[in-house]
């Protein structure tokens, strides 16, 4: 018994010498160059090959056999002497033998076809009329004409083909039909060739030979219930001679034609389609190959080392930050004088309430979070004071959502402020908006009908001043843009917090606000020059301490990174 | 002439450039934008956290328009198109969060819409949640770092109008050992996020992100534009201050 | 006709408050009327938020999720806020003083964990941005201005010192104008896009 070779694609059982595997094609040794060719393409050509006449086997058996005709005409009239055969002979039941194996689709279609007068396919009335020929009394005509078509196939290689000695004396004729053959090869069997590599191989040649007697083959036998299709991938039954005898064919002896011999040689001989793998491809496979095989590998846990040097840094500078500002809060006296010049923007404010006259109307605008309410009250607070001194008639608008109850903190904390000469004018959401309200203060000659009036209007203006309380640099931008276009005369001061000032400094550069406090550094400033008695400057040392941990700390974080890499470098 | 003439002059020539670049890239030619590292950035992290089936949370700011920043908002929600593509082979996980109302529901259009225009008006997004932890800015904070603190190695991008505080959020974020994307428009926020975000897309950069995300003619033709008007506006600045030295202006 | 009808509205409100600039007497009855539409509709999507957020919550507490419980804690102390707020008017002192006593010590104190938060930052800039250009700049700038501010530096005032002093303050503003240009314009791209209906953002 022959050792046989596992394919390790498919699993498919092949002989020991076979390079190519007999299902798949896939390499049985390890040669790795693989020439292959698409399936997609070859698709196309096989489309291409074949054009309406010709669009199958039996078919273009069918189309050879007509042209055999035509160019033997004087053979026309013994022709005619073959004898019709019927579906239902074709199907005959004495014709077929009964055989366990046969499908049982295949006995319900032939059962049907003995029924049906018309229940043939094409195919199978064309295979019938070329099973027809092949029985015919012209048996060496038939067999002269089958060679001639063979060799038609074979094409200029030539390729060796056994003849029966029962063809007889055409040898020369044959001879001449092969070279006709040769000038004449379809150019659909030259694409054929081409596509599997058989153009230039006289190997190539048998394979090609015993695969289409294989295909015809199976054709017949197809039709007398006996084709084997289990294994096929597209591929031709290889059948031995000893198989072909225990096929159930029965073929008459007188016919013209007969046995048609099989090349015995084995597939491997055969040069499969040729498959090429770039460099990407097998990267890849190999990539996918090691994920596969890596998958179930254990691993070990990831230590998250980040999140305890994180939480421990934050830890100690929490610490660190909450004990000097809190001890810079109580220890030591009170700094009320301030250090440093005094702003431009902070001058022209303190100008501004210096200047402002007694019973002035302000517009107060809170426009600011609760987060930022400590800062804010600390630095309004003596201002609110000192108008209130003055008998400012305060008017109150709110464009954050807590304002109202900010509002009622900030006026809360003012001694000697009468509530009740506050005016409120409500919240208005997005300060864009309102704004926008406020400055379009411009009745038209025109209203729209039917409209019902809105509970709260804008204020109609005819404020001597505004002081926009915000606490970031877009908010004040909003109320400044609006209301200097559509309110030039009103006088426009910010008390802001200390990270919206930067950006606010080229406002009153250009003119468009008087003044601007922000911070605790110009709360120290107002509290001195305003007399208020509010202490701020406690609460601005323990602000610049802050300040100066922070400046450090970015030094030392800086440094230590620095000491790492080189470590990190030195060990390298 | 005003500077408001000068203003209406630059936004005539936008929406004539904006308009003849549109069509030019609708007939097949394109603009090719310089390359952007922090969207790298992003792309691996998107990759690893949806392969690692790990939480992903996207926070859209905390104003859709604003005065000092227009167009943010807008834009935040024009980034969210591209990352909602690959989350229908995704198995969820992912937090859409804002603390506006308004950009609570263009977002829950955009989810809705962008899932159904792909399967079927009758289907719902199921892996994409929305998300408002607060109606404040401070309480959505306080919303999100609960959020993110629950759930380690989490995938962020912060994209919008945001405020310093949105630093505690990536903080969170990054001590759980998850990523970080950034691209919040305000400086306030750049300037918070610098020392602890790796992937920062900072300035005007803001605006090519919908474009990288889901290229289109529109937004090749407002990329091309905006180069365009900002080189004008670099000679505009150049020549006004070279006119105020020799004491024109 | 979903999408027309949008677009449609979109390009009239957005060019009628455009040519409101223009002409702002002939068309302020309209702007008034579009402003109290935009406060109105702002309203509305702030209680759509607060629905979505209750029904986040909710849907927490029902899947039992991780630490649920504080869902449970936010529902509660929502329901006693609008129950006090409806008892007692939101001018009453009680409601008042239930604000400023919890609310702003709340978000005063996630300012101060944020204070902690950029320090640790600081520490860790330039371990997690390395020795770059832009890394060495925000650190020599954030330093000069940290210690500006906290008038650890004084050089006397007129004269150079004062001069060199302001041109220092004044030199982060220069970088910070240069961004708000950009996001001008992008803004301005962004926005004509929109009204151009070239981009839809807000969905098909």
């Amino acid at each position: 018994m022959t050792e046989k070779i596992t394919c390790p694609e498919c699993g498919a059982e092949n002989l020991e010498d076979a390079e190519f595997c007999i299902v798949c094609h896939a390499q049985l040794r390890e040669d790795s160059t693989l020439a292959f060719v698409d399936p997609q393409q070859s698709d196309q050509d096989g489309f291409d090959l074949l054009n309406g006449e010709e669009d199958d086997l039996p078919g273009l058996l069918h189309a050879l056999k007509q042209e055999d005709e035509a160019e033997t005409a004087e053979d026309k009239s013994q022709e005619n002497e073959l004898p019709s055969i019927t579906p239902e002979d074709e199907f005959g039941k004495e014709d077929i033998q009964e055989d366990e194996g046969i499908p049982g689709w295949l006995d319900r279609v032939r059962q049907r076809a003995t029924e049906e007068e018309d229940s043939t396919g094409e195919i199978t009335q064309k295979i019938s009329a070329a099973k027809e020929s092949l029985k015919g009394d012209k048996r060496s005509t038939q067999h002269e004409n089958f060679e001639t078509w063979i060799q038609k196939l074979r094409g200029p290689i030539g390729g060796g083909f056994d003849r029966d000695p029962e063809a007889g004396d055409s040898s020369d004729e044959l001879e001449e039909e092969q070279e006709e053959v040769q000038e004449k090869e379809s150019e659909w069997l030259q694409k054929i060739r081409k596509a599997e590599g058989k153009q230039n191989v006289t190997e190539d040649q048998r394979i090609l030979d015993h695969g289409e007697n294989g295909l015809l083959n199976w054709l017949v036998a197809l039709e007398d219930g006996e084709e084997d299709r289990s294994g096929e991938q597209g591929e031709f039954d290889i059948k031995t001679e000893e198989d072909q005898e225990s096929d159930e064919v029965k073929i008459d002896e007188s016919a013209a034609t007969q046995e048609i011999p099989v090349d015995e040689r084995p597939l491997s001989v055969r040069i499969p389609p040729k498959l090429s793998v770039t460099d990407e491809d097998r990267s890849q496979a190999d990539q996918l190959s090691s994920m596969i095989l890596d998958e179930n590998a254990p691993r070990p846990v990831r230590v998250i080392k980040r999140r305890s040097k994180l939480g421990a840094a934050r830890f100690f500078f929490a610490v660190l930050l909450i004990l000097s500002m809190s001890l810079s809060l109580f220890i030591g006296e009170a700094v009320v004088n301030q250090s440093g010049p005094i702003q431009p923007h902070t001058d022209g404010f303190l100008s501004w309430i210096k200047d402002l006259e007694e019973g002035a109307g302000i517009l107060l605008i809170f426009d600011y979070q609760p987060a930022y309410s400590s800062e804010i009250n600390l630095i309004a607070s003596p201002i609110l004071i000192d108008l209130v001194s003055r008998e400012s008639d305060l008017n109150l608008l709110s464009s954050s959502m807590s304002g109202p109850i900010l509002q009622r903190q900030l006026i809360g904390d003012i001694p000697g402020l009468d509530t009740d000469s506050i005016t409120d004018l409500g919240y208005f959401p997005i300060g864009a908006y309102g704004a926008f309200g406020l400055g379009m203060g411009i009745s038209a000659d025109w209203q729209i009908v039917g409209l019902p009036e809105s509970a709260r209007a804008f204020p109609d203006g005819g404020f001597d001043s505004i002081l926009i309380l915000s606490d970031t640099y877009g908010g004040a931008r909003a109320w400044i843009e609006q209301l200097t276009v559509l309110m030039p005369d009103t006088p426009i001061n910010l008390v802001v917090t200390a990270q919206a000032m930067p950006m606010l400094v080229p406002y009153f550069d250009s003119g468009q606000i008087i003044g601007m406090v922000s911070g605790l550094n110009d709360g120290v400033i107002l509290e001195t020059e305003l007399s208020t008695g509010v202490m701020i400057g406690m609460r601005r040392r323990a602000y610049q301490g802050g300040l100066v941990i922070l400046a450090a700390v970015m030094v030392i974080g800086a440094i230590n990174a620095g000491n790492q890499n080189g470590e990190e470098g030195g060990a390298a | 002439m005003n500077w408001s003439i000068l203003g209406w002059g630059m936004i005539s020539v936008a929406i004539i450039l904006l308009v003849v670049f549109t069509f030019r890239f609708k007939n097949g030619k394109s603009y090719k934008v310089r390359k952007n590292t922090q969207m790298e950035g992003l792309n691996k992290s998107r990759i690893a956290k949806i392969e690692g089936g790990l939480h992903r949370t996207i926070v859209l700011g905390h104003q859709l328009s604003s005065s000092a920043y227009p167009g943010l908002g807008l834009n935040s929600l024009a980034i969210v198109p591209g990352i909602l593509d690959p989350e229908t082979l995704a198995d969820g996980k992912l937090n859409i969060s804002t603390s506006q109302g308004s950009l609570m529901v263009f977002v829950r259009q955009i989810v809705e819409n962008s899932y159904q225009n792909g399967f079927s008006k009758a289907l719902t997004q199921r892996g994409v949640n929305t998300v408002l932890p607060g109606p404040t800015v401070y309480s959505n904070i306080a919303g999100l770092v609960c959020e993110l603190g629950v759930h380690p190695q989490h995938g962020l991008i912060l994209a919008g109008n945001f405020g310093p505080e949105v630093s505690l959020l990536s903080e969170v974020c990054v001590s759980k050992n998850g990523d970080v994307f950034a691209a919040a428009g305000t400086i306030t926020s750049q300037a918070a996020l610098f020392p602890q975000v790796e992937n920062l897309v900072m300035g005007e950069n803001n605006f090519m992100l919908p474009g990288l995300l889901t290229p289109s003619p529109g937004r090749d033709a407002g990329w091309l534009t905006e180069d365009i008007l900002r080189i004008l506006l670099i000679f505009m600045i150049i020549a006004a201050a070279i006119l105020k030295m020799v004491g024109v202006l | 006709m979903k999408k027309i009808l949008a677009i449609s509205i979109l390009l009239f409100i957005g060019l009628t408050v455009l040519a409101g600039y223009l002409f702002p007497q002939e068309l302020s009855p309209i702007l008034s009327l579009i402003i109290d539409w935009g406060i109105l509709l702002i309203g509305t999507a702030v209680l759509i938020g607060i629905g979505y957020l209750i029904k986040r919550h909710i849907s927490l507490i029902s899947q039992r999720e991780k630490q649920n419980f504080l869902s449970i804690i936010l529902l509660l102390a929502f329901i006693s806020t609008i129950i006090l707020g409806l008892i007692f008017s939101f001018n009453h002192p009680v409601f008042t003083d239930l604000m400023i006593n919890v609310q702003y010590p709340v978000e005063t104190s996630l300012l101060a964990i944020l204070a902690v938060v950029l320090l640790t930052a600081s520490f860790r800039l330039i371990s997690t941005r390395g020795w770059t250009p832009m890394s060495i700049a925000f650190l020599c700038s954030a330093v000069i201005t940290l210690g500006l501010d906290a008038g650890s530096i004084y050089l006397g005032s007129g004269g150079a010192g004062d001069v060199i002093l302001n041109f220092l303050r004044r030199l982060p503003l220069v970088g910070a104008r240069g961004i708000l240009l950009g996001m001008g314009l992008g803004g301005l791209i962004v926005g004509l896009r929109v009204l151009l209906t070239i981009e839809k953002p807000y969905g098909e």
